[in-house]
């Protein structure tokens, strides 16, 4: 491999005229220009704890005032859900499945009437047959 | 006459003499700096843009400078890593073009006015820029800037051995490429 030393690869890469002798310059203006505008004024620095508290108290009651509805939200979507994965599972089982599925559940797990949702579909001759079911 | 990095550091720490001295490190080292980042970076613009962010978190630290290292060392380290985070993130904004950054760093080589090598060194450049970039930087360190593997490994943080492996690597890998005229 031809060895490159340091001056011909420099040769290679060139700057603009004069940019080193510029180049101080430039940054000093831009490390003052960033310090200046990181200062804090004396107003913002006196209205900025009392913003931050007001900030503070906003948000406590904010907080207050949703959590009971998200909670009421909540429970609601939950029932709707349930109510929706019976009507699912009705409609993804065929009879035989059903029936299967009811009769591995044990009483204890799960209680049926008659005006439940998962009977829906049944009708009366079918209901009849499914009492019959140990 | 060449000021030491201890006059420097003594300048320092005398109240309202931050900025003299600031302003020797930057007198002493941009050169070095600057070529550190181009030969990285390829493009004029992108390297005195990294060379600034260098020198502002240089001045913004000086103050907490231990000296555990050279002001040299420190400063290489600082540009060093501001150099690789600034090709993560060009990497990052390329995510959906379907040109990787290596092969935008040749097509800028290929374009830029600021470059006058000869075909044969571009053509090692390119290969160069084909190189992960901690191994680029090992190769640049090794290559170019001719530095010891103890300085290096100060700077990179890594082990003596592991840069002589990375840099052995590198160096078949460029062969290779130059020698199959990929570029």
């Amino acid at each position: 491999m031809k060895k490159l030393n340091k001056t011909d690869e420099q040769a290679a890469f060139q700057v603009p005229a004069g940019y080193f002798e510029d180049f101080e310059h430039r940054l000093t203006q831009r490390i003052h220009g960033k310090n200046d505008a990181s200062l804090p004024d004396k107003k913002s620095s006196l209205f900025k704890p009392w913003m931050t508290m007001a900030a503070g108290f906003a948000l406590i009651a904010l907080i207050y005032t949703l959590i009971p509805e998200k909670f009421t939200q909540k429970q609601t979507q939950e029932r709707t859900s349930e109510l929706f994965l019976f009507e699912q599972q009705s409609e993804l089982l065929n009879e035989y499945e059903l029936i299967e599925w009811l009769t591995t559940m044990s009483s204890d797990e799960f209680e049926l009437y008659p005006d439940s949702l998962l009977f829906y579909e049944f009708n009366e001759e079918e209901l009849l047959y499914l009492s019959y079911i140990d | 006459m060449s000021v030491s990095d201890q006059e420097i550091l003594a300048l320092a720490c005398i109240p309202g003499e931050k900025e003299q001295a600031f302003s020797l490190l930057v007198k002493k080292y941009q050169q070095r700096l600057y070529w550190h980042l181009r030969k990285m970076l390829v493009v004029h613009e992108d390297a005195d843009d990294v060379l600034q962010n260098t020198f502002v978190k240089a001045w913004q630290n000086l103050d907490q400078f231990r000296g555990d290292s050279s002001i040299y060392t420190w400063m290489y380290r600082i540009a060093t890593n501001e150099a690789l985070n600034f090709l993560n993130k060009k990497r990052a904004e390329l995510i959906n073009n379907p040109e990787d950054l290596e092969v935008l760093l040749s097509k800028q080589l290929d374009n830029d006015p600021l470059y006058s090598g000869d075909e044969i060194e571009k053509r090692l450049l390119k290969s160069v820029l084909s190189l992960p970039d901690k191994q680029r930087l090992v190769f640049n360190m090794k290559y170019f800037d001719n530095m010891k593997y103890e300085e290096m490994a100060r700077i990179l943080d890594t082990s003596v051995g592991a840069l002589k492996a990375s840099y052995f690597h590198a160096v078949r890998k460029i062969e290779a490429l130059i020698d199959q005229e990929l570029f």
